[in-house]
């Protein structure tokens, strides 16, 4: 190629750092490409996993969300897990947000769920946090659905990352809370994924 | 052999319009006392005006010249006339004149004086042929203690893009970043000047004169000049023997902190030709205030320094200089740009989200950037004698942009690494003025350029690698009369672009439409990507002096800027909104048509200038909002929610307003000045007005200058009020939010100079929105999210040494 031929001879001529080209550091960070739930049914049954992946990262093709099909009247032992698989080996990204958990939760919402982010009473799921920062304050990792009658509706899941300002915590007992009365444009800090999925109570 | 100074003065006598009283002149020869004659005084070399010289007859001084080298006498008798012309740096020259009834012209040519001549100041620059304005000397001095761009918006027609760090970047007739150039001691300062949050990487301490060339500027400075051009002028090496030196300290109470900037220049009588100088500025500041809350983060850590020798010999100069730039530059906590529904939200709100645990910190923490610009020159010029002057001159610049965003600490690197290498060299040869007639002289250069340049970019998807090579020539002609001064140019650049796309970001360009898959080279883990790209800039003006005092300029200008690679290839969420960003691979140059025309008025009592301009652009490339088939925006959707999708395009974009300012000194002790900028911008595809064009704006200042008092010299008293009114003409759809309100901001200065240590000590305190007025300003990236800084007090001291012995 011409091009090819007349960068190559660029870099020669401006001793630029053109060795590395496409050499990702690995640094840059805080890229999400894929976020899985994953639902183990208490006492037996198959576990169910669904997941919102865009694999080409930010733009071109829009996410590829699964379907998230749940029994009525069962419990769910439910993990979240955040991934970048835009590296390779993929990066796993729940490590670092264990890791800060201070500065993190996992919010529920949308229109299946009735929990601490929202006040739908009679929503087909119900959320509990089951994991704690050490604070005492929940990480929303691992958590706790519990399908009442069967139903429809969305399933949000959002990773939000509340480092404190000046020393003062963001994250507090009261950040669901906030989120249940006024959404997330009344919490602090910026939120690192936010997908919708399709959730429907058999 | 020294330099050749030859001094020509073009006399014109006419005769005077109607008769006047005969009144003898002592001195003169006593017959019909009516003739008017004009006078022209110019550098011979250079063919610039040569002020300050004074005019006589025998023991009589009858004139001096103005800035622009000339001078009437009035009353003149017919009958022999002898004039001596003379000013220290040039020899006395002596003409006899007979003066008639009828018009007639004389011409004098002096030699250099053989002993040591003190040239400090070199000729003017070359009369502008566009609306200018140079800030040197006092009115520099005023702003020192400033940002850049702060400095240059106290110009009519100049405005600030503040970014959410507290630095900004100049706009100029609304046209910024990638459509202004910023010229360094000359050379194009090459950046990451397309973000809209990257403020240009210069320290104003570098100036010594900061001049605002408004218009289209192609032909001179570089195709992509279509909004202007800003120059940075360092002070010249000392031409004598001596030594020269400054001191400012400056002490800031909003954004606490200050600034101590210094320069030492020297010529060492021992080795006659050699200069140099160093110079050396730091600055730190923590984040500023607003009426009601802190901009957390926004502190300021900024140095700079710099380093020129010089060398003449027989008229061959070689000078060397090196500048570096350093900064860390803390972004306000208040931004909320990673999700769509975030930065919405805080559209509504009063204040930021959390404000009440903002402080006004000195620490810089993430989200900031860090930036480091190196600029080497090395620049010889030789004279050939009755030729001209042959120089080149060859220059490199790093620039290495690092931006942190608040991640987890995981992560510890930049999320953006822009490094931008450019090699720049110039050829330029300035031919000797060549005499048409007595009265007509044309001036002229031209000029070839050849950069080669790199870029690596780490981080984010965002924008690929780049490198390219380009070449330009062009070619200026003045012709230069007694009232009028016609100018003629014309340039050509070539420019080869080839970019090295990553795959998965070629892949993602091509599945968004953007780009054809067989439209680059084979599909391998680096896609490159070639582009060729071919402009021609012209540039016709003219001045005409009617009166002693008024004159007008004319200027038409067509100029061609080929794309920036951001705007083929950006690809990746803007790190200013919460928008997904795509270049447009295929475009093409985009080309402006304007013209200008300035009045100005030089009196004694009043000195003003006021441009009316419009400015068509062709293929305008406009960053907006994608819409689809049916007109309706386009979202994408990502892990972080659904964005708005914008794209560059061209469209057809028409810029027209006005500006000017006047100052009017009534009283020795008094004076008064104003100013006012008009812009409109309009998309003339869809009839829509272009964003972030600065609202109309006025400003009027009340100047007292006591006598002396208590040792206190050139002491003043500023007032001053700047009004802005609300920007109508908007899209929201690009805009994202309805323009914030109107406002008016008070300022005060007061100074003067005292005597310390046998220099001379400059003082002065300054203050800013003194109301504290809670302002937004349109062409701010804070205005989404927080109010403006409050009041603010600048307290200076300057102090210029300026012995001429060797020391």
């Amino acid at each position: 190629m011409k091009g090819t031929s007349m960068r190559s001879l660029l870099c020669i001529l401006l001793l630029s750092a053109c060795g590395d080209d496409g050499a990702i550091t690995g640094n840059e960070g805080e890229v999400i490409t894929t976020v899985t739930l994953t639902l183990v049914p208490m006492g037996g049954g198959t576990t169910v996993s669904a997941s919102v992946n865009d694999p080409d990262g930010d733009g071109g093709d829009p996410p590829i969300v699964d379907p998230l099909q749940l029994l009525a009247f069962k419990t769910y032992a439910t993990t979240v897990r955040f991934e970048n698989r835009l590296e390779d080996p993929p990066e796993e990204i729940t490590d670092e947000v264990n890791d800060e958990s201070d500065d993190h939760q996992v919010f529920l919402t949308g229109t299946s769920i009735n929990g601490p982010a929202t006040d739908q009473p009679t929503a087909p799921l119900t959320h509990t946090y089951t994991d704690m920062d050490a604070n005492g304050l929940p990480i929303g990792l691992s958590n706790q659905l519990v399908t009442t009658s069967p139903g429809t509706g969305t399933l949000i899941v959002t990773l939000r990352h509340m480092p404190p300002i000046n020393g003062v915590p963001v994250k507090t007992t009261d950040s669901a809370a906030t989120v249940k009365a006024s959404g997330f444009s009344a919490l602090g800090g910026a939120t690192d994924a936010s997908v919708t999925f399709s959730a429907s109570v058999l | 052999m020294n330099r050749r100074l030859i001094l020509i003065a073009t006399l014109c006598a006419s005769r005077a319009a109607h008769a006047e009283e005969e009144t003898p002149d002592r001195g003169l020869s006593a017959a019909a006392c009516t003739a008017t004659l004009d006078g022209h005084v110019v550098d011979r070399k250079t063919h610039e005006a040569i002020g300050g010289a004074t005019v006589s007859a025998g023991d009589r001084l009858l004139a001096e010249t103005d800035d622009a080298g000339r001078f009437t006498l009035h009353k003149v008798c017919v009958g022999p006339l002898l004039l001596v012309i003379e000013r220290d740096d040039y020899t006395a020259g002596s003409r006899a004149i007979g003066i008639g009834t009828s018009g007639q012209s004389v011409e004098v040519e002096l030699d250099e004086r053989v002993d040591v001549i003190i040239v400090e100041d070199k000729a003017p620059d070359v009369t502008e042929m566009r609306s200018a304005t140079t800030l040197s000397g006092a009115a520099l001095e005023k702003t020192r203690g400033k940002g850049f761009s702060e400095a240059l918006a106290e110009v009519p027609g100049v405005s600030q893009l503040r970014s959410a760090s507290g630095m900004g970047k100049p706009i100029i007739r609304g046209q910024f970043g990638r459509r202004l150039l910023m010229l360094v001691d000359g050379i194009r300062h090459r950046s990451q000047d397309w973000g809209l949050d990257h403020a240009p990487e210069i320290d104003p301490f570098v100036a010594d004169k900061l001049t605002v060339v408004r218009g289209a500027s192609g032909v001179r400075y570089g195709p992509d000049a279509i909004g202007g051009a800003v120059l940075v002028q360092p002070p010249e090496l000392l031409r004598a023997p001596g030594f020269a030196g400054e001191v400012h300290l400056i002490g800031v109470s909003n954004g606490r902190g200050g600034t101590v900037a210094t320069r030492v220049r020297s010529a060492p009588a021992a080795v006659p030709g050699l200069a140099w100088q160093v110079e050396g500025s730091l600055k730190r500041l923590a984040a500023s205030v607003t009426p009601d809350y802190a901009l957390d983060n926004t502190g300021v850590m900024e140095w700079n320094v710099g380093a020129a020798v010089g060398y003449r010999h027989h008229g061959t100069e070689a000078k060397l200089s090196y500048l570096r730039y350093q900064a860390e530059l803390g972004v306000c906590s208040c931004l909320r740009i990673e999700s769509r529904d975030d930065f919405y939200a805080q559209l509504e709100r009063d204040r930021p989200l959390g404000s009440e645990l903002y402080s006004a910190d000195v620490e810089i923490e993430r989200p900031k950037q860090a930036v480091a610009h190196d600029l080497a020159i090395a620049r010889v010029s030789h004279e050939v004698a009755d030729v001209g002057t042959v120089g080149a001159t060859y220059s490199f610049q790093y620039d290495h942009r690092r931006e942190y965003d608040i991640v987890r600490e995981a992560t510890t690197g930049p999320q953006f690494d822009f490094q931008l290498m450019t090699h720049e060299l110039e050829g330029l040869f300035e031919h000797n003025p060549i005499h048409l007639t007595d009265h007509l002289h044309l001036r002229g250069s031209v000029g070839l350029i050849g950069v080669a340049q790199t870029h690596h970019y780490n981080g984010l998807p965002l924008v690929p690698d780049h490198a390219s090579l380009g070449a330009g020539a062009y070619a200026i002609e003045r012709l230069i009369g007694h009232d009028v001064e016609v100018e003629a140019g014309v340039r050509y650049d070539f420019l080869a672009r080839t970019a090295s796309i990553e795959r998965q970001d070629f892949q993602r360009l091509v599945r968004s439409g953007q780009l054809a898959m067989d439209a680059c080279g084979p599909v391998n883990d680096q896609v490159e990507c070639a582009s060729r790209f071919h402009t021609l800039s012209a540039s016709a003006g003219a001045l005409a002096r009617i009166t002693d005092e008024w004159s007008v300029k004319l200027d038409l200008s067509t100029a061609s800027r080929p794309p920036n690679p951001d705007e083929q290839y950006l690809n990746g969420t803007s790190p200013t909104f919460p928008v997904v960003g795509l270049g447009k691979p295929d475009l093409r140059p985009e080309t402006t048509y304007s013209a200008s025309v300035t009045t100005s008025l030089a009196s004694e009592h009043v000195t003003g200038e006021l441009s009316a301009y419009a400015n068509l652009i062709d293929d305008y490339m406009y960053f907006a909002p994608a819409v689809d088939d049916n007109g309706d925006p386009i979202f994408d959707v990502l892990i972080r929610g659904v964005f708005p999708r914008f794209v560059t395009r061209p469209v057809d974009a028409l810029f027209y307003g006005a500006d000017g300012g006047i100052a009017v000194a009534p009283h020795p002790m008094l004076e008064l000045g104003a100013q006012v900028s008009i812009v409109r911008a309009t998309n003339r595809t869809t009839d829509t007005p272009l964003v972030f064009i600065p609202p109309d704006r006025g400003r009027g200042t009340i100047t007292f200058k006591p006598p002396t008092l208590a040792g206190v010299r050139n002491g003043f008293v500023t007032l001053s009020g700047t009004y802005v009114t609300r920007q109508k003409h908007f899209d929201l759809a690009a805009d994202f939010a309805t323009p914030p309100a109107p406002y008016f901001l008070l300022g005060a200065e007061i100074g003067g100079e005292v005597a310390a240590f046998g220099e001379t000590l400059k003082l002065a305190l300054v203050g800013t929105n003194l109301t504290n007025t809670r302002y937004r300003d349109y062409t701010s990236l804070l205005r989404y999210f927080a109010d403006q800084a409050g009041w603010q007090v600048m307290a200076r001291v300057s102090l210029h040494i300026g012995s001429k012995d060797p020391h």
